[in-house]
């Protein structure tokens, strides 16, 4: 095969497709060798040596050698990364050897941006980066979890730690819509991509960048709430590397709440049947002879004290993962490959949640031609996920809530039956009550063609990418037995409890969703110099189409638990069930951008985007959102010369961004049947159709209109400063109408389940705030030092949301952050009668009750009393700072991060329907603590008029905080000690993730988003390592 | 390797092209949509059955959620019922049926009983939509079946507005329109005076009447729409609706409703069920097939895996010994006024009552109606004793302890376990029994006429059916009270007696009486001692208690322009 061979063909095939060029053949050719360098004489492989105005083209070997045909009229190019062009005539010589120079601006950082890469000099949008070396710091199993404090800009809350459902929560420049606020995720250039960025493997990542502003327009009616592109590592050219890591975590919660024991709970038993009846005094339900049995343990089945958090939470859960990745490349084929894999356990004392990954990537590159490359990526990944029969939810909902007073095993080892339906925390997240198997497969795929013109500066690049996922799951829940004493015979029984599924007989649920999403981008592109103007523009195509189908079949009713399989489950009709459904969806767009320098110094760039989405009506469909972004390097001005001010760059953008992330065809009326919700004589369900949406014929997307100032500069020798000032306005935002639509007028939506109140484009929310970035770098001798600290301030104000006629001011969501919360005022606790003679009164209230604000003062409390709190569970207020030394062979990275003006409402299921936090039992008014700074317990806080009837702000818990995020203390083993086993670098290390918090939330993490505290708690890890590479 | 490579060049650069084509976007909606619902009469009938039921509006209302049943007309079964808001019995887990109880509720914070204007009106709006397809010319159905459909749109929609009516008193009228997202609301804040409501119910009524066959399956007949008139014209004719006048041309026209009902002739009495009375009339609330007696109601099935129509009465109602939840537990005031089996008040002198062993020659119906210590329910006696009663607070799960000392006996089936979420009793909820509608005929043609011979007939009946000795020889004073005692033993539970107390006007007295329990001592020898006790302190009532409050939220969505009901 021959170079002349492959490019005729290409090219010929280019032509018939695309464009008409004629193909010149020369004659008098001859072949020319030469090594390329650089200025100290170190060959340089890959570098691009092109035959100028013609096709013809070579790259550079290992040793820098090349080898191409030419005649001597030609003019040879050598062109490469970071250096400049340089440019030789052919002549007579037949070995030219050439020394190529660094080109220091090129050299800087490269930045990713939408559909492609820019300098950091010349960036003008707004974005956040990290690397992957950076990521693989704190190895997380969750990709997601290591984005906080790292990326300023963005808030990363990891709501909980359960392994396989452990992501946080990522919103940039915080949140903007009451719908979906998740920024658009990009992988490789390929938006939505299936599989998403949690599980992809650190090790594979090269970097991530997150677009904030209008730079991201360029991702149209999906880019409003901001862009996350992320890039996989792909070949170079040089000699293999082969690097393997090795990681082994020891996990525990980062903060578990303290449950009150057995003689407390025995007594807030007694004090809420005081409460209920007065006249039968302290010791309605336990003798004060009982209460003491709790408390010195001579009984343990009758008077137990258990600490369920012991029971049931191991003291240490393991998470490891392993990962060998070969990267290399030679003449015309470069390639990374990798394969790892993670194993992540629950925290359960026997439990079976668990999280297995494996996964494989190949991204390779092959230069066709010296102008055709050719990428072909694979990756494909197994997601292993296994689950208790009960959420997670469940079971820490068992945990605080079953009592103190409750053995978990009787003395004879037979379980207790715990609370309600059997559901001891000590069996619930085992296997005992069945198992929730939950794989799923991802395949990504892509094709990438980049092909050079002949004419210069011009290429194609096009891609075609083919993404598939399969999720299942198959739960089988057994029945199973627990036990209940029964004191009234002598010697004890012990009862059996059968709980379980609700048949009492096992159950198999199983279900497949399987996704599929094809992509495909055609782009031409242009970049070329003429003198100090400098273009880079692009106009390109794509389209997208996904497709979804899940179904699910159920069956009880099996004789057996032995074989969890259809065939084996019961035949009676109301023993099995089926259900599924299946979506489409496409979209397809035409955009374009032209970015524009003149001698690195003024900076420009327009972008525009014509997007359609099959979510829309036929006439709504396509929208178009255009950015512009201008910069100003005034440091590059010849005028300014400063030793101590370097890199001084001004920068603004502002444009129009969409959000299309609703439920689709919201402009039809649609029904939904439920197929057993009549009931006939003869006991034969029928099926009934409801209205499950009415229509709004003309909804659409929602725009952002969004403006970032920036300046950036390098001071003195150390320092680095970024500042931006954001400012968004959401439009259009699609909200369903609620405060001007009453019940009166039909359109109700049912409690709990999907609304039928379609969407509207009513809303309007404002976003400002203002980042920093700081840097700093220092080094003395073999020690250097390193700090980067960012910090956002972020907030957003509703400027409409269909605050309901005739409110008082007060209660408006107009003016506060979107999501606030309407809140009664606790001021205080009702402590003498005096109290409840000077303050408003709820009837019924009593001493140690919460004492409410009568807001409006007209004498009574109401819901008119309530008021729209200032703040929500998305901070305003996030920081990080990272800290890094090395000396000699070690290094120390440490990252601290926190957040702040941000609240979490967390009111425990407590009373006779479950246990008390500590902070609640211990401080709780009583008559015998008038100076408790709780309310007196109730029978369920979700009926008390101090919580559930009268939501109010005593619940709301600071959860501003600040945590030692990761700490990783690395030592490098010297290279000379370990040559001689092929090996050129080994690196040990011992890292900690979530070390240490500083937090008014005392019960549960701060991260948490649970109204009840009810969610599995985030973890803190421990991890050792190696990485050896050779 | 050319080869390939150029195939695939060609192959993503025509994938590209290809599908360039135009209709990329025209993706169908994997949804129904209105072409064909109101095309296909199999789908239109789906979407009309589907208006027997209502939709949940706040936690622990039924609805369609998982295992749960939806909500049909009232509330019928379901955790809390709506005796536990009256003076029949005490939620043993409030679910904000204390509040009701205490008089506390408020238009922002009313239990469940507020949630019937959003639901009704919804479920209104609903049958405006289905009329306005298939009440007209265009639409496709044959006139056999539109006729039936309509037939019933006007029922369900009369029954909506009564249960308005009974709750609110004025209510808006919609109409025939169809309201959506654009339309101006301003008419629907204009209460219409309780006359035009019940015209209005009326008129819907006689159209159901006049298209609704005899047999209908679960679903409306003629005789259902004809009993609800009867109930309509009762509620009408009574002071709360007529404003405390005394319209005897209302009372006669509400006992000729119930006449109509008795005159079809096609319903009569149950008797054969048990040759014990009190047997007969437990029988009859576990029947789970259509008796004579039945003229409307809703059914359920005995499993929830498979949709929303059970729901677990039994493990809800069961004593906590057994692991039930305490549920709907009937109170003293409820015990109290069960008549000896001789048809005295347990408070005549020489009624034999002995309040230390109260339970023993009582009206047959009481047996049937409440468990109580010592009665036997399923393989074991009830225990509500203190100490170690395996019923009471020493028992199992105290916190699910019956606050009263009795539980529910009326609809339980009691050969259904507790613990098995798969077989439920499956009672039906019986809309309209016939012993409604003599009731009704006798209390409306005794204020329209005085106590006559076909007064005596009609209450009589009720009362020889339960094994009670007949009425006789009464004042129309007498009578009227004889029969609201009547209506609170023979209907109890079954949604009556809240509003039967507010329509009569005697809720002032009745609901502020403390809400009793008993407490049963028990010695050392066996031997027991009752004592009245409180099982909900603060039980409350107030003039504005009449009418439910409007929810808030449709006033200030209203601007103020709906006005509330007095007092709150």
């Amino acid at each position: 095969m021959t170079n002349y061979y492959l490019t005729k063909k290409a090219t010929v095939l280019y032509s018939m497709l695309l464009f008409l060029f004629s193909l010149s053949v020369a004659a008098q050719e001859k072949q020319i060798t030469g090594v390329v360098t650089d200025m100290n004489n170190t060959p340089l492989p890959g570098v691009s040596v092109l035959v100028k105005g013609t096709t013809t083209g070579a790259v550079t070997g290992f040793d820098g050698d090349y080898s191409i045909t030419a005649t001597p009229q030609d003019i040879l190019v050598f062109s490469y990364v970071g250096f400049d062009n340089q440019e030789i005539t052919v002549g007579n010589k037949t070995s030219i050897n050439v020394s190529l120079k660094e080109n220091i601006a090129e050299l800087s950082e490269v930045v990713l941006v939408g559909y492609g890469q820019k300098s950091k000099t010349t960036l003008t949008g707004s974005v956040s980066t990290v690397k992957g070396e950076e990521l693989v710091k704190s190895p997380q199993p969750n990709l997601s979890n290591s984005f906080a404090g790292r990326l300023s800009g963005v808030v990363a809350n990891n709501r909980s730690g359960e392994p396989g459902a452990d992501g946080a929560t990522i919103r940039i420049r915080g949140i903007s819509t009451t719908g979906d606020n998740n920024p658009l995720v990009v992988i490789d250039g390929i938006p939505n991509r299936l599989g998403g960025l949690e599980r992809l493997n650190p090790n594979d990542v090269e970097n991530i960048t997150v677009l904030k502003d209008a730079s991201a327009a360029i991702y149209g009616a999906q880019a409003a709430n901001g862009v996350i592109l992320i890039t996989t590592k792909r070949g170079k050219l040089g000699k293999p590397t082969f690097s393997v890591t090795a990681n082994q975590g020891f996990s525990t919660p980062a903060n578990l709440p303290e449950l009150a024991d057995s003689p407390t709970y025995a007594r807030i038993l007694n004090e809420i049947n005081f409460y209920r009846n007065p006249s039968g005094g302290m010791n309605q339900i336990y003798t004060e002879e009982e209460i003491t049995l709790f408390a010195n343990g001579t009984n343990p089945d009758v008077y137990p004290n258990t600490s369920w958090t012991d029971e049931a939470i191991s003291d240490w859960s393991l998470q490891d993962n392993e990962n060998v990745s070969i990267r290399g490349g030679g003449e015309n084929f470069r390639y990374f490959t990798s394969l790892g894999r993670t194993n992540q356990d629950g925290i359960y004392k026997n439990g079976i949640n668990n999280y297995k990954q494996v996964n494989l990537r190949a991204n390779l590159d092959v230069d066709v031609t010296s102008n055709l490359t050719l990428g072909v990526d694979l990756n494909y990944r197994k997601e292993d996920r296994l689950f208790p029969t009960r959420s997670a939810g469940d079971i820490f909902r068992a945990i605080y809530r079953t009592y103190p007073t409750i053995p978990a095993r009787y003395s004879n080892g037979l379980p207790s039956a715990g609370v309600e339906q059997g559901q001891n925390p000590i069996i619930i997240p085992t296997g005992i009550p069945g198992t929730d198997v939950q794989p799923t497969t991802v395949l990504n795929s892509t094709i990438t063609l980049d092909y050079k013109l002949p004419i210069e500066g011009l290429s194609i690049k096009g891609f075609y990418s083919e993404d598939r996922s399969f999720a299942a799951r198959k739960r089988f829940a057994i029945p199973f037995t627990v036990y209940q004493i029964d004191n009234s015979t002598s010697p004890a029984t012990f009862n059996e409890v059968v709980a379980g599924p609700d048949s009492r007989t096992p159950e198999l649920l199983q279900a497949q969703d399987n996704r599929q999403l094809q992509t495909a981008n055609i782009r031409l592109n242009f970049e070329r110099s003429f003198g100090l103007h400098h273009i880079n523009s692009f106009i390109a195509y794509e389209q997208q189409e996904s497709d979804r189908s899940y179904f699910d079949a159920f069956r009880s009713g099996f004789i057996s638990a032995e074989i969890p399989e259809f065939n084996l489950g019961g035949g009676e009709p109301e023993q099995s069930t089926n259900s599924g459904f299946s979506q489409r969806f496409t979209r397809r767009n035409y955009f374009s951008r032209i970015s524009y320098d003149y001698d690195q110094k003024y900076l420009a760039e327009v972008q525009a985007r014509y997007d359609g989405s099959s979510r829309f009506a036929d006439g709504n469909r396509y929208g178009f959102f255009p950015s512009i972004s201008a910069g100003w390097r005034i440091s590059a001005e010849e005028w300014f010369n400063s030793e101590n001010v370097r890199n001084l760059k001004v920068k603004a953008s502002y444009g129009l961004l969409g959000n299309d992330r609703i439920d689709p065809f919201q402009y039809l009326n649609t029904y939904a049947l439920r197929p057993t919700d009549f009931v006939d004589p003869n006991g034969t369900p029928l099926p009934i159709f409801i209205i499950n949406q009415l229509a709004n014929p003309s909804i659409t997307w929602e725009t952002a209109r969004k403006l970032d100032i920036g300046v950036s500069a390098d001071l003195f020798d150390n320092f680095s400063i970024e500042l931006d000032y954001f400012h968004e306005v959401r439009s259009d935002l699609l909200t369903a109408r609620s405060g001007s639509l009453p019940f009166v007028s039909g359109i109700v939506n049912e409690f709990g389940l999907d609304a039928i109140i379609p969407q509207e484009n009513i809303g309007e929310v404002k976003n400002r705030g203002f980042e920093a970035v700081l840097g700093y770098d220092q080094t003395w001798g073999e020690f250097n030092f390193f700090a980067d600290a960012n910090f956002t301030f972020n907030k957003n104000e509703v400027v409409f949301l269909d605050d309901p006629q005739g409110i008082p001011d007060y209660q408006l969501s107009k003016g506060k952050p979107l999501g606030s919360q309407l809140l009664y005022e606790a001021i205080g606790i009702f402590r003498t009668q005096e109290d409840l003679d000077n303050n408003v009164t709820l009837p019924g209230q009593q001493l140690g009750d919460l004492i409410y604000r009568d807001v409006d003062g007209d004498g009574e409390i109401t819901e008119l009393d309530r008021v729209r709190q200032e703040l929500t569970n998305v901070p305003q207020i996030v920081y990080g700072l990272t800290l890094g030394a090395n000396y000699k062979n070690f290094d120390l990275t440490v990252l601290w991060q926190g957040q702040a003006r941000s609240v979490q409402y967390v009111a425990p299921e407590s009373g006779e329907v479950g246990n008390f936090f500590s902070t609640w039992a211990d401080n709780r008014w009583s008559p015998t603590n008038p100076n408790g700074s709780y309310p007196r317990v109730d029978v369920r806080t979700s009926s008390s008029i101090n919580e559930g009837l009268f939501r109010n702000d005593f619940w709301l818990v600071n959860t501003s905080f600040l945590r030692l995020k990761n700490v990783e203390l690395g030592y490098s083993l010297p290279e000379s000690s370990l040559s001689f086993l092929g090996i050129t670098s080994a690196r040990v290390y011992a890292s900690g993730y979530n070390l240490v918090t500083f937090t008014e939330s005392k019960d549960v993490d701060p991260e948490g988003a649970s109204n009840n505290g009810q969610f599995y708690p985030q973890l803190k890890t421990y991890n050792i390592g190696i990485n050896v590479n050779f | 390797m050319k080869k390939y490579i150029m195939m695939l060049a060609l192959g993503s650069l025509s994938l590209v092209h290809l599908s360039c084509d135009q209709d990329l976007l025209d993706v169908e909606s994997t949804s129904l949509t209105d072409q064909a619902v109101w095309a296909d009469p199999v789908l239109a009938e789906a979407f009309v059955r589907g208006l027997y039921t209502g939709v949940r509006l706040a936690d622990k209302e039924p609805g369609h959620n998982g295992g749960d049943t939806p909500a049909g007309f009232g509330r019928g079964f379901h955790w809390a019922m709506w005796a536990s808001v009256s003076d029949e019995a005490i939620y043993s887990n409030d679910d904000a049926t204390y509040l009701v109880q205490r008089g506390q509720m408020s238009p922002s914070n009313y239990g469940f009983m507020s949630t019937t204007w959003g639901r009704s009106f919804r479920n209104i709006r609903e049958v405006n939509l289905a009329l306005s397809n298939i009440d007209t010319e265009a639409s496709p159905f044959d006139q056999d079946t539109k006729d039936l459909l309509i037939g019933e749109l006007h029922f369900i929609r009369a029954f909506r507005y009564f249960e308005l009516l009974r709750g609110f008193g004025e209510v808006p009228l919609m109409g025939d329109e169809v309201y959506d997202l654009t339309s101006n609301f301003d008419a629907l804040y204009d209460r219409k005076s309780k006359e035009e409501v019940v015209a209005y119910i009326e008129s819907e009524i006689d159209q159901a009447i006049n298209l609704l066959p005899a047999s209908n399956g679960a679903r409306a007949t003629d005789a259902a729409a004809m009993a609800l008139k009867s109930r309509l014209l009762l509620y009408a004719a009574s002071p709360l609706f007529t404003d405390g006048a005394d319209d005897t041309a209302k009372w006669t026209k509400a006992a000729q409703a119930a006449k109509d009902v008795m005159d079809l002739n096609r319903f009569s009495l149950v008797t054969n069920l048990d040759s014990d009375p009190s047997e007969n009339f437990r029988k009859l609330f576990v029947s789970r097939d259509m008796t004579s007696e039945d003229i409307f109601m809703r059914f359920y099935m005995p499993a929830s895996n498979s949709g929303g129509r059970a729901i677990p009465i039994e493990r809800m109602n069961g004593p906590n010994g057994s692991g039930g939840w305490g549920g709907n537990c009937p109170m003293q005031n409820l015990i109290d006024d069960f008549e000896m089996i001789d048809g005295s008040d347990i408070e005549d002198p020489g009624s034999g009552y002995d309040p230390q062993d109260p339970y023993v020659n009582r009206d047959p119906r009481f047996y049937a109606t409440v468990v109580y210590n010592g009665s036997i329910l399923r393989d074991r006696a009830y225990e509500s004793f203190v100490p170690n009663g395996k019923d009471s607070p020493d028992g199992n799960e105290p916190w699910n302890t019956s606050p009263t000392g009795y539980l529910m006996r009326k609809f339980i089936q009691e050969d259904i376990t507790l613990n098995d979420w798969n077989n439920m009793g499956a009672s039906p909820w019986r809309y309209f029994r016939y012993a409604e509608i003599l009731l009704n005929y006798a209390e409306a043609q005794n204020e329209a006429a005085g106590p006559d011979q076909s007064v005596y007939d009609a209450v009589n009946a009720v009362r020889q059916r339960a094994g009670m000795p007949v009425l006789s020889g009464l004042t129309k004073d007498q009578m009227r009270e004889a029969l609201q005692h009547e209506r609170r033993v023979e209907l109890a539970y079954e949604e009556h007696r809240y509003f039967d107390v507010r329509r009569w006007m005697i809720a002032m007295d009745v609901e502020n009486e403390p809400a009793k329990s008993i407490e049963i001592t028990r010695a050392g020898n066996g031997s027991l001692t009752y004592e009245e006790g409180i099982a909900l302190e603060g039980k409350k009532f107030e003039e504005k208690h009449y009418w439910f409050p409007i929810p808030l939220s449709d006033i200030t969505a209203s601007g103020g322009k709906l006005k509330q009901n007095p007092g709150y």
